[in-house]
């Protein structure tokens, strides 16, 4: 898989205080996304790598630290599987 | 006895709102919240607590301080009201408004009259360890204390230099909140130099942004430019524009210098056309002298208060508020600032302060209002600092005779009140006071007399310069 992953296009979304609620695909699906995903999701629509992302997250949320790196890639592969994202973690 | 109207204004209704935190516990001594200021012939009584207001000729004043209540209802009901209003009194536990962080004190503007440290900044940005501590320790507390929200403020220098903290800041604090079953409120004060993209990151998780814009290219690119020199007009609208059309509440705030504050009406204006803030706040300059730079000085206080007057006006027709810190009158307070009101700001090295100034800044004046340290996984607050900051902060002899004095709350505490200044009204003091008693004679539809002590110098002057507003101090008058 490519280095930095990317929103699929004609994902969209919004920014809740609890999380992040995404449009699509396709157009009528919407799941909400809580933290610490959320952070994740933010992360990555702003063109973070992978490899920033899981030191962002390891400063987040400190029960994550050890296992960040598994974790992050897990996420990303997850919201690939499911159409959200184009490239990712190795 | 009575030679002219009696008219009083309606008394400040419910519970008087107060800052969470507020330490007025003790503070007042009863008899100091009855006050009466000179408009040209007459007499304003106003019940400091209470928020009553009447105006009334001089015989009348007497009669009300030798304890007549005149037989009128108006006015009785106003004593009555102001008898039974309670000083505020705060929580005895440490429980700040909000948690402030000055993520950097490093900035990309070199504004002329900034005195923030930025240029002689040599500290980098907070370690993002420091910030998710404080935020930890921060809505742990506010649970306790049965609080519905996680309030959080950016500071700088420029906040949004300090990215990789500011990033770790947003998601920290909406992930602390959602633990914690809090709402997260997430407020910066910036100068908005940023791209795009960065100010749709802004405008989607901040909840209010006060961006600085001190008017038209003119002024503004004179005042906040670049080190080199460059003004920052272009890209701090652009960043406005952005913020105007997202979630966040846009504040706009124009620092006010005698050279601009002769158009304060047609600022407020075209900020509502052009933009669409929540609230426009125009603060006076601090007088400060920074060598090489511009010497800009304060507006004159009687002109800040005409033309602030003609702002509020001005964007009233789009319904906009216009601010400024001295006069909420529509609240009780006991300090207006941080370091009276058990702030919480930490600064880039971890260390804990109860005003966000530079640590240079209060120590020039003889302060010491560090209060704890951030380290590892804990926050240290040193609780016999903050006793000893919530009684020094209420010495303010500055305030005691005035009758702003539960609604200013003495402005700056480092800057404006603290121990030893002048009892004397400065210019802060006047330009309150005039704003004041305009506002509470507009309130009792008294127009043309708010209009007369804004534009008479010798009327606004008598009330400016009043020795004493208290009722009790009324024989001396």
């Amino acid at each position: 898989m490519e280095k930095e992953p990317q929103i699929v296009d004609g994902v969209t979304w919004v920014v809740e205080h609890a999380g992040i609620r995404v449009f699509g695909p396709p157009a009528t699906s919407v799941r909400f996304i809580p933290y610490p995903e959320a952070a994740v999701w933010d992360f990555v629509s702003r063109g973070y790598t992978p490899e920033v992302i899981v030191s962002k997250l390891r400063h987040l949320d400190r029960r994550l630290a050890a296992n960040a790196p598994g974790w992050v890639a897990s996420v990303l592969q997850d919201w690939s599987d499911d159409g959200l994202l184009v490239g990712g973690a190795d | 006895v009575l030679a002219g109207a009696v008219r009083a204004g309606p008394v400040r209704s419910g519970t008087p709102r107060v800052n969470m935190g507020c330490n007025c516990r003790g503070a007042a001594d009863r008899p100091g919240s009855m006050f009466v200021v000179p408009v040209a012939d007459r007499w304003l009584l106003y019940a400091g607590l209470s928020g009553g207001c009447a105006l009334m000729n001089s015989a009348a004043v007497a009669s009300v301080a030798a304890g007549s209540d005149l037989g009128l209802p108006g006015l009785l009901d106003l004593l009555a009201s102001e008898s039974q209003a309670n000083v505020p009194s705060g929580p005895s536990d440490y429980m700040p408004a909000f948690l402030g962080l000055v993520v950097t004190r490093q900035c990309n503007l070199s504004c002329e009259y900034c005195a923030f440290g930025a240029a002689s900044s040599h500290h980098g940005a907070m370690d993002p360890a420091i910030a998710v501590t404080a935020i930890e320790w921060m809505a742990d507390l506010a649970r306790q204390s049965g609080s519905k929200s996680l309030n959080v403020e950016l500071f700088g220098g420029e906040p949004f230099v300090a990215r990789s903290v500011v990033d770790i800041v947003v998601h920290k604090a909406r992930m602390a909140a959602a633990e914690q079953g809090l709402t997260p409120s997430l407020g910066a004060i910036t100068n908005g130099v940023f791209d795009k993209d960065y100010a749709q990151f802004v405008g989607e998780y901040f909840d209010v942004v006060t961006l600085s814009l001190d008017g038209n290219a003119s002024f503004h690119d004179r005042y906040r430019h670049y080190p080199g020199g460059r003004g920052s007009f272009h890209e701090v609208c652009r960043t406005a524009r952005i913020l105007s059309e997202s979630s966040a509440d846009l504040i706009l705030r124009a620092c006010v210098t005698s050279e601009n504050v002769g158009s304060l009406a047609e600022t407020a204006a075209w900020f509502c056309e052009e933009f669409r803030p929540l609230r426009i706040a125009f603060e006076p300059l601090d007088p400060v002298s920074i060598p090489g730079r511009l010497e800009l000085r304060p507006p004159d206080p009687h002109e800040f208060a005409v033309n602030y007057a003609l702002a509020q006006e001005a964007a009233s027709a789009w319904k906009v508020e216009v601010v400024y810190s001295g006069t909420p009158l529509e609240r009780v307070r006991c300090a207006s600032c941080p370091a009276g009101n058990d702030g919480m700001i930490v600064l880039p090295d971890g260390s804990i302060s109860a005003c966000y100034l530079p640590e240079h800044e209060w120590q020039r004046h003889g302060l010491d209002l560090g209060i704890g340290t951030v380290k590892g996984l804990e926050v240290d607050i040193d609780r016999a600092a903050v006793v000893r900051l919530r009684q020094s902060t209420q010495e303010r002899p500055r305030c005691e005779r005035c009758f702003c004095r539960w609604s200013c709350g003495g402005g700056c505490y480092v800057k404006h009140s603290s121990p030893g200044c002048p009892a004397d009204y400065d210019d802060y003091c006047v330009q309150t006071r005039l704003i004041a008693a305009a506002q509470l004679l507009e309130g009792l539809g008294e127009s043309d007399l708010a209009g007369r002590i804004l534009t008479n110098r010798a009327a606004g002057d008598a009330l400016a310069r009043h020795s004493s507003d208290r009722l009790q101090d009324w024989s001396r008058a």
